[in-house]
């Protein structure tokens, strides 16, 4: 009788320890993100006529580094695709950022879109908790594997309510923009998320 | 006590992660079925659990999602509206149940997949830290009161 409660107890003792383990990594180090493998067919056609090679993830025009030195920001630039939903993907850690690799790349006319995470699990800061404090004419860096960096300047910011159409965001072709993306607004049980997102937009720098 | 306890933390785990199927589907229709209009695709009896079929929309209604715009009845032709047709997560596509557009419609809206321009991400957990911290603190004390008992028990032992 002794030994089966003790048997049951270190079983539970073990589960309550993975839990532990599960919630520790998915609250402070594992970003949610939802991300989907596309066909390979529907892969080739997302990056047909663009410059970089499909899932070629060090390509020497794809970003490296995002640096912000306004909001103290120096983060890795992982490169994501959709979720099943159809949204854009987030970074799988708090600390980094990911960039939106069917779309534009930085520095090409056009939108190059990042996000980042406001908040991890736990409510305690991400990349992008400052981001609001960003103003016109902050600088923004962003380093390629290729060893040249990109200036950008901060030109504005807006928030759109999280279902908002998106064509604005990512289709911009006249200039050669970048958008940080981040979340803002109050918590949606229901659906996981906050009720808006922080769309800032920086233009290429002539200099 | 012990067990007690794990059970809570269980609980507070599943009920937290079901709340979107419930909120997504609330009731329930015949096999083949995914609302009580018409017929089920599998059995062929009607979808409405009686012996006459209720025809393809209800009065004042142009889907069977929501409620009649002229009596208010849900379009369903169940006693309950519904947000999305069995077999549906949103109005785009057909039903995986009876294959019945998921706009309520006669005519599906096509899946297009990737879009031209994605949806926003989601970048914020935030607004998880309470069940976080709940799970974080149940499951820690659980594991320090599970190693104490067997710490005990095995110097009882000896």
């Amino acid at each position: 009788m002794k030994n089966k409660k003790t048997f049951y107890t270190a079983g539970l003792t073990i589960l309550a320890i993975l839990v532990l383990g599960v919630v520790l990594a998915r609250g402070f180090f594992f970003a949610p993100s939802d991300e989907v493998d596309l066909p390979a067919s529907v892969e080739k056609s997302l990056t047909q006529g663009k410059n970089l090679v499909e899932k070629k993830s060090e390509d020497p025009l794809s970003p490296k580094r995002l640096r912000i030195p306004t909001i103290k920001v120096n983060a890795e630039v992982t490169h994501v695709g959709f979720t099943k939903k159809g949204n854009m993907a987030t970074p799988r850690s708090f600390g980094d950022v990911g960039w939106f690799r069917y779309g534009t790349l930085p520095g090409d006319a056009g939108s190059a879109v990042i996000a980042g995470h406001l908040d991890n699990g736990f409510a305690l800061p991400a990349v992008f908790n400052h981001l609001e404090d960003l103003k016109e004419g902050d600088d923004i860096y962003v380093d390629t594997f290729g060893g040249k960096t990109i200036h950008f300047v901060v030109e504005g910011s807006k928030t759109y309510e999280y279902k908002a159409p998106t064509e604005e965001i990512f289709n911009q072709k006249d200039e050669a923009r970048l958008v940080l993306i981040t979340c803002t607004g109050s918590w949606i049980p229901g659906e996981r998320t906050h009720r808006e997102r922080l769309v800032v937009t920086a233009i290429k720098s002539t200099d | 006590m012990f067990l007690g306890s794990f059970l809570v933390l269980l609980l507070v785990v599943s009920g937290s992660f079901g709340v979107q199927s419930a909120e997504a589907q609330a009731v329930t229709f015949p096999p083949g079925c995914s609302s009580a209009l018409g017929y089920s695709a599998t059995t062929g009896s009607p979808c409405n659990g009686t012996n006459t079929a209720t025809a393809r929309f209800m009065t004042g209604c142009t889907t069977a999602l929501g409620y009649s715009a002229t009596t208010g009845a849900p379009c369903s032709g169940a006693s309950v509206a519904i947000q999305w047709l069995a077999g549906c997560s949103s109005t785009i596509g057909y039903s995986s149940v009876d294959g019945a557009p998921c706009n309520g419609t006669m005519v599906a809206t096509p899946v297009v997949f990737p879009p031209t321009a994605p949806g926003l991400p989601t970048t914020g957990a935030g607004g998880m830290v309470m069940l976080n911290t709940i799970l974080l603190l149940s499951s820690l004390a659980l594991a320090a009161a599970g190693s104490l008992y067997l710490f005990r028990s095995r110097k009882l032992l000896r």
